[in-house]
């Protein structure tokens, strides 16, 4: 223990001298050594990659800050974006309240020898190609879980691809003016409680 | 300063982006022919304060569906005519009321299924401004599509919306009247047992009310 306390101090005398030899003159630059290392410096090739990014990431003092800049960009967005337009050019007025809320809606099918089950209706604006089904066991039962805007659905189901059938567990069906039936599908707006 | 270049650099850029991805879905799934017509539709439609969304919707189905052209016409003119009437039942039953894009359809949906003009128009009166009609018209549209007949369908459906019954048990109603009428139960009694509130006794059909269809069972059209 004691040894250990006399090799400290014998340390701390040794740094002490060590200061004391030490030359605290200011260090004065030769005249023009600033500018020739500066000179220096800016001859250094860089790629022009290398000097966008540079001043791209530097460090600046802005008048717009990041939040501002994120303002600009969404403000530019909801100006500029192309409004839905009738076929006349007429702009179609949108709402300004909140979306609509949408209510977790599960379509089921039985199709044991299908390949492909998907829905279309007015929901997927009678997108042909529908959307798909998920084979959810091997007795043939396909399903898909929507999100649906409460009110009147019409709908009918895409097998194989070409064969459109309208769903037999539908509260019910119909004519779709074309000859054919549209199932319908009732989504009640969710309750507050 | 830089700040700003960027926002005027990245602005137009993401308009142009935007921009591209052009056209409505019925320019790009009609032809230009069919596409003039559906948009002279259209145009009378909103001449008429009549919702054109549904009109695009059912000429986009024909679309899909792969229905010629004149086809697809008639129907969206004929749909068009449809909303009109609901329009119009609709504001006989309120004047003034604020109406929805989403009743009018559902109240033409309800025509289209057998709800006689008349019970349109009363349950509009009937029944609150504030309450929504989808779900009482289309119920009613079940009810009638069941067998029950029109205006005694009407008096359960305002029974329901008057004792605050929600529209989800509503809804359930035509459902749950299916397992009465699979076991044979008629109509009137299946909707009994089905309704979620002891019902009050029903008047008696009117005379020239619409009489009973035939009880097809669930999933099956007028």
């Amino acid at each position: 223990m004691n040894e250990e306390l006399d090799m400290d101090s014998r340390d701390e005398a040794r740094i002490e001298r060590l200061v004391e030899r030490l030359d605290r003159r200011p260090v004065t630059l030769r005249p023009g050594m600033r500018t020739a290392v500066m000179a220096r410096i800016h001859a250094e090739p860089t790629s022009t990659g290398g000097r966008v990014w540079r001043w791209l990431s530097a460090p600046r003092v802005s008048p717009l800050a990041v939040g501002g800049l994120l303002a600009a960009a969404i403000a530019a967005f909801v100006l500029l974006r192309p409004s839905p337009v009738a076929p006349t050019g007429t702009p179609v007025a949108t709402p300004l309240a909140a979306a609509p809320q949408t209510v977790p809606v599960r379509l089921v099918f039985l199709a044991p020898t299908a390949s492909s089950v998907a829905v279309t209706g007015d929901f997927a604006s009678w997108n042909p190609k529908g959307i798909p089904l998920a084979k959810t066991h091997n007795d043939g039962v396909w399903s898909v879980d929507l999100d649906l805007k409460p009110g009147l659905h019409h709908y009918v189901f895409i097998v194989d691809g070409t064969e459109w059938k309208p769903d037999p567990n539908a509260t019910s069906q119909v004519d779709d003016g074309f000859g054919q039936k549209n199932s319908v599908l009732l989504v009640p707006q969710r309750s507050a409680s | 300063m830089r700040g700003i270049l960027l926002v005027t650099v990245l602005v137009p850029l993401t308009a142009t982006t935007l921009a591209a991805q052009g056209g409505s879905p019925l320019q790009q799934r009609l032809d230009r022919q069919t596409f003039e017509a559906v948009r002279a539709i259209m145009d009378s439609a909103r001449a008429y304060s009549v919702p054109t969304g549904p009109l695009a919707d059912k000429a986009l189905e024909g679309a899909a569906k792969h229905v010629p052209a004149a086809r697809i016409l008639a129907a969206v003119r004929q749909l068009r005519n449809e909303l009109a009437d609901a329009r119009g039942l609709l504001r006989a039953g309120a004047p003034g009321a604020p109406l929805g894009t989403e009743e009018i359809v559902a109240a033409a949906d309800a025509q289209r299924r057998g709800v006689p003009a008349a019970d349109v128009t009363q349950l509009r009166h009937d029944v609150p401004t504030a309450t929504s009609l989808v779900v009482p018209l289309t119920v009613l549209g079940d009810l009638i599509q069941r067998g029950v007949p029109a205006d005694q369908a009407r008096g359960v459906i305002e029974q329901l919306v008057t004792a605050g019954v929600s529209a989800q048990q509503i809804a359930d109603v035509p459902s749950r009247m299916d397992v009465g009428l699979k076991v044979g139960a008629p109509p009137l009694d299946a909707l009994r047992s089905a309704s979620p509130i002891p019902l009050h006794p029903l008047p008696p059909t009117r005379p020239g009310a619409t009489p009973p269809v035939p009880n097809r069972g669930p999933g099956h059209s007028l």
